[in-house]
């Protein structure tokens, strides 16, 4: 079963590497499919954590379709979290691009010199 | 001939209880509260030295169990039902209450003084008793308490029983049903700790199959006992019998703790090794 680690010295909040580290465990399958979640009451204790914080992490998994929760029944990992978290992340990918190349071709670079320069980064 | 074996019984309980297993129950619980943070604790060695392992109250021990052993000869040749039922059930629950209070001590003297990790994890496994246990067995004891209850609503009504007895064993069943309640959440509740990485991961699902086995189903049995013998007047199975089974369960789980190889090893440890979950 997957361990979850968060740091609170890291620039990145907290809810936000739950998220982050749940999403990573759908998609490489560490966390499969209908696999149950703990409950927030119980990672918050377990983490030390406010329950707030685990709860806008829930929220935002659920919005994103990375999790379900059933009521009663508890949270549990979406049948096609990998799918969605697959599709977000190139929609992510995607805007992050699009921010980058603006940025260079405002300070004067050409398509050519900007795709010279992915090639390099993605091979070094 | 049956005296004598539940005389060696109780004795072999104080010896086991009080002196065996004393250095390394205390030092178990210790551990626990020091692992909280074994990064500060590796930075703070005076703060571990001092608690990795406990001298006073294991000297305490020592010495209410040789007064135990003090009360028990005393009996020696005199022994009668009463006096042995009290010597194989007090010890076992003054031994109980003494570790539940040093366990409280314990974690305002270090768990409280020792400061959160920054970097912490947790196991993404969900704990509900449902994880552990067919509903069924959960709906089987509440079912048999409930049975119980009513039994002694109806035995009151229809005055088969004084109002006295039914207030009195009211009362011990709601305090059986806090304490095994209280007992099976902290085990599913609890953060992990040494002896989950000892013993490994099935330590927790053990520990909840034995808690709700001896504290729900066990107490059901107990309870229902006592109605039958309320309601009846006949006795199933003996007291002494019952304190018996106990003694030699109680007996055992220590013993088996105390001599368990890899918790040896972690208690013997000087320095304390950062343990891979929270």
């Amino acid at each position: 079963m997957m361990d979850l680690e968060i740091d609170e010295d890291s620039s990145e909040p907290v809810y936000e590497q739950i998220v982050r580290l749940i999403q990573l465990g759908a998609q490489q399958g560490r966390l499969a499919a209908g696999m149950a979640l703990p409950s927030i009451r119980q990672l918050a204790s377990d983490l030390a954590l406010n329950h707030n914080t685990v709860a806008k992490a829930y929220k935002i998994l659920e919005s994103k379709r990375v999790i379900r929760t059933a009521g009663q029944k508890g949270t549990f990992i979406h049948s096609e979290a990998a799918s969605y978290v697959e599709q977000h992340n190139q929609i992510d990918a995607l805007a992050l691009m699009r921010e980058l190349v603006t940025r260079l071709r405002e300070q004067g670079m050409t398509v050519k010199q900007i795709q010279a320069a992915f090639k390099a980064a993605l091979t070094s | 001939m049956k005296d004598w074996i539940i005389f060696a019984l109780a004795f072999s309980q104080i010896v086991v209880l009080y002196w065996i297993s004393t250095r390394s129950c205390l030092g178990m619980i210790n551990k626990i509260f020091l692992d909280k943070n074994a990064v500060w604790v590796l930075d703070n060695p005076d703060f571990y030295a001092r608690f990795a392992k406990p001298k006073l109250t294991v000297y305490l021990l020592y010495g209410v169990g040789a007064l135990w052993l003090l009360g028990l000869s005393s009996i020696m040749g005199k022994m009668d039902d009463t006096s042995l039922f009290l010597f194989l059930g007090v010890p076992n629950s003054v031994w109980q209450m003494m570790l539940m209070v040093y366990l409280g001590v314990a974690y305002f003297r270090i768990a409280k003084k020792i400061p959160l990790p920054t970097k912490r994890s947790a196991n993404l496994a969900r704990r509900n008793l449902r994880d552990y246990v067919h509903p069924f067995w959960t709906g089987l004891c509440v079912a048999s308490y409930l049975i119980v209850i009513a039994s002694y609503v109806a035995a009151l009504t229809g005055k088969h029983i004084e109002l006295e007895v039914f207030v009195r064993r009211m009362a011990y069943l709601a305090f059986v049903l806090l304490l095994t309640v209280g007992l099976l959440r902290y085990s599913l509740r609890r953060k992990r700790n040494f002896l989950d990485d000892v013993l490994g991961a099935s330590f927790r699902r053990w520990e909840v199959l034995a808690n709700f086995t001896f504290s729900m189903m066990a107490s059901a049995f107990v309870v229902m006992w006592i109605m039958i013998h309320d309601l009846t007047s006949t006795l199933l199975i003996s007291s002494i019998s019952l304190a018996l089974a106990w003694s030699l369960v109680c007996q055992a789980l220590v013993l088996y703790l105390t001599f368990h190889t890899r918790i040896k090893q972690a208690l013997a440890k000087e320095v304390p090794v950062p343990m891979t979950v929270n």
